[in-house]
């Protein structure tokens, strides 16, 4: 199965200036998680809403390639940002409701319920309303809609804002378990988020694509271009402004710096194995 | 559209605060009820009135016979009364209806009257027709309009009569009645403001997009609105007209509006029953407006909040705007009938004299029509429209 989304444009008018949010994106998907990562304004919230149809683009096509489907908003599974719900539905009346939208009638619609619930270990929650969930629970609850009527294409986006570090570890393990089959688009800010469970990682930046790779092919295209030095208290502050620093640990008297660059920051310098954030910070800058 | 519809009630309707809320306005309404019955009814027809037993025994059809009984018993209580002997007793006396000669007279008095209204109706008929028969001589020639006006009024007015006297406080309050329509107008308030608002705010409106159901949802939605308006008008207009029956009973349901005196130039020749219906229909038409216009500031709304803050403010200028507007032109007109239903108002449409009981339920369904083109537009961006037709093609 792929999904090709191909010459995707989209241009806002913004005051008497056109920006382009999406400049002739072109992407073949296939069955796995992808990661969607770029800065602000970088254009994977407008790429998404184009996905999704929540937006027209103003050019371009998204199909499979079989051409079987072509109708492929009918394959899509969707959990939007910040995303809540009705509080006075419960969990099953709330995957019934999205049934419904999506006009997916199993033969048992009680039994689908529970067994989508199921997916997302909230099937024992099914009956309470959704007003005495969790923010985990509502995560996995926005992971179970999206998984309503077996979608072969699943979006998420921004999914693990909010939660706690054990959340978010079940989200992602959720998350890989829907891989096998699946198209995954993982739309985050979190960096180790798309770490985990990424195949692929889709770095956007001005409307287009940067990079796209593995993580492994895009850590080692920066191979080379990441630094460990030790640095005083005093010279912190100075390293911060002047180079790209990815990350800092203080042993009490001094800081070990992470620096990413082109060049060595000092000469005593010591390349160091790139990690997906220190490419995040190499391509974008701070995030 | 039927399940989506079952949701938007779940998600609109069936929430705690809605009913608690809706019951506690319904208490205020009885008590309202009890008020109304206080200070704009006539007391002497309830049960333990001066003219309930009287009433009892002359009610019905109008006949000679009646009228000759009532007319003797009258003069009976007037001689009594009169007679240079009489000293005005302070102990109820069996043989008379209200215990005293002189509460009899005054009660029989009351019956002659209501009788005498029913009996001379067609005589206030006959007067009305010949001046509109010479309103047609005088403008013949001089004003085409006032002519199709006059010529309406004989049509509307022709063969009227009024052969029962009954009771009819019942009806007269609920047509009058008010506070019922405000109750339905607070609950749409309350329970449309949040719809479109909450689904943004939550994002479910970018999950209904990306299933493609905008469309259907928006339907779904104002569906869900005019039913909880039909709903709401029937459990208040029932409520209202139970109260009151309750307490003045409710027959000659079947007799013309125009027995009841406010009405006597009630502009359609119908029942009362038919009046009753024609009073929630009108106040389920304007509860209708106000949903309109509660959906589409909810529509352009994501903040629940300001949404019930705006849609407040609006009604609260429309309700303002109804004082200074031609009454004719405010769908606030349709609250109570004693503005609505008691007169032949004609509006000049396109030299057309058109009657405005006519003229105003057409006009609010027609901005009622425009209200929710608005809606749709805001809330089914075309934009979504082409994708999803472009979609099918494989293109976006």
């Amino acid at each position: 199965m792929e999904l090709v989304l191909k010459n995707i444009t989209k241009s806002y008018t913004k005051g008497k200036k056109r920006k382009n949010a999406l400049e002739n994106f072109t992407l073949t998907l296939t069955e796995g998680v992808y990661g969607l990562l770029g800065p602000n304004g970088a254009g994977k919230s407008t790429l998404i809403n184009i996905i999704t149809g929540i937006i027209g683009s103003d050019s371009g096509s998204i199909a499979f390639s079989d051409g079987e489907n072509s109708s492929f908003l009918s394959h899509l599974g969707f959990m939007p940002q910040g995303m809540d719900f009705y509080r006075n539905f419960t969990a099953k009346d709330y995957i019934k409701y999205i049934m419904a939208l999506k006009k997916y009638s199993p033969e048992n619609a009680d039994e689908y319920a529970l067994s989508a619930l199921e997916r997302v270990n909230l099937r024992t929650d099914a009956d309470k309303k959704i007003g005495a969930f969790s923010g985990g629970m509502k995560q996995r609850l926005g992971i179970a809609q999206a998984i309503v009527g077996e979608p072969k294409v699943l979006i998420f986006d921004e999914p693990t804002a909010g939660l706690d570090a054990k959340e978010r570890i079940r989200f992602r393990n959720v998350i890989s378990s829907l891989a096998a089959d699946k198209i995954v688009i993982l739309a985050t800010h979190i960096v180790t988020d798309i770490a985990y469970v990424a195949k692929t990682v889709v770095l956007m930046n001005g409307g287009k694509i940067i990079k796209t790779g593995t993580q492994e092919q895009l850590c080692s295209d920066i191979y080379g271009k990441v630094w460990e030095i030790t640095a005083e208290n005093d010279k912190v502050m100075d390293y911060m402004s002047r180079m790209r620093v990815s990350n800092a640990v203080s042993d009490g008297s001094k800081y070990t710096l992470r620096i990413v660059g082109d060049n060595p920051p000092e000469q005593d310098a010591k390349a160091v194995v790139p990690s997906l954030e220190d490419v995040c910070i190499y391509y974008f800058g701070d995030m | 559209m039927g399940k989506l519809f079952f949701y938007e009630i779940k998600k609109n309707v069936l929430r705690l605060p809605v009913l608690l809320l809706f019951a506690a306005l319904m208490l205020v309404n009885l008590y309202k009820h009890g008020e109304t019955v206080q200070y704009y009814g006539d007391g002497s027809y309830l049960p333990n009135g001066l003219m309930y037993d009287i009433y009892g025994d002359y009610k019905g059809e109008i006949t000679d016979e009646k009228i000759q009984q009532i007319v003797a018993y009258k003069n009976e209580m007037e001689s009594i009364v009169n007679s240079p002997e009489f000293d005005y007793p302070t102990t109820p006396d069996d043989r008379y209806y209200t215990g005293f000669a002189y509460g009899d007279k005054d009660i029989a008095d009351n019956v002659i009257n209501e009788m005498k209204y029913a009996r001379e109706y067609i005589n206030n008929i006959i007067l009305l027709r010949e001046k509109t028969q010479s309103a047609i001589s005088f403008y013949e020639e001089k004003n085409d309009y006032k002519v199709r006006e006059a010529q309406q009024i004989e049509i509307l007015y022709g063969n009227r009569h009024i052969y029962v006297y009954g009771n009819y406080w019942a009806y007269s309050l609920y047509l009058d009645y008010e506070f019922s329509t405000f109750i339905v107008m607070i609950m749409v308030l309350f329970v449309f403001a949040p719809s479109f608002s909450k689904q943004k705010a939550i994002g479910d409106d970018k999950i209904i997009r990306s299933c493609g159901k905008a469309k259907s949802v928006f339907w779904a939605k104002h569906l869900c609105m005019y039913t909880f308006c039909a709903a709401a008008t029937l459990i208040t207009a029932l409520a209202d007209i139970l109260s009151f029956g309750c307490r003045y009973g409710l027959e000659f349901v079947e007799q013309p509006i125009y027995a009841i005196h406010s009405f006597t130039y009630a502009p359609l020749d119908i029942s009362i029953f038919t009046a009753v219906l024609f009073a929630a229909l009108m106040r389920f038409l304007l509860a209708v407006f106000i949903g309109e216009i509660v959906l589409l500031i909810s529509s352009t709304q994501k903040n629940v909040g300001i949404s019930y803050a705006v849609s407040f403010c609006a009604i609260g200028g429309l309700i303002y705007l109804h004082g200074s507007l031609p009454s004719h032109f405010s769908p606030f007109t349709m609250i109570s009938m004693s503005n609505f239903l008691t007169e032949a108002r004609f509006v000049n449409v396109l030299g057309l004299p058109v009657l405005n009981i006519i003229f105003l339920p057409i006009l609010t369904l027609l901005l009622c029509a425009a209200v929710n083109l608005v809606c749709h537009a805001v809330s089914c961006p075309r934009r979504t429209a082409r994708l999803a037709q472009k979609e099918r093609g494989g293109a976006v």
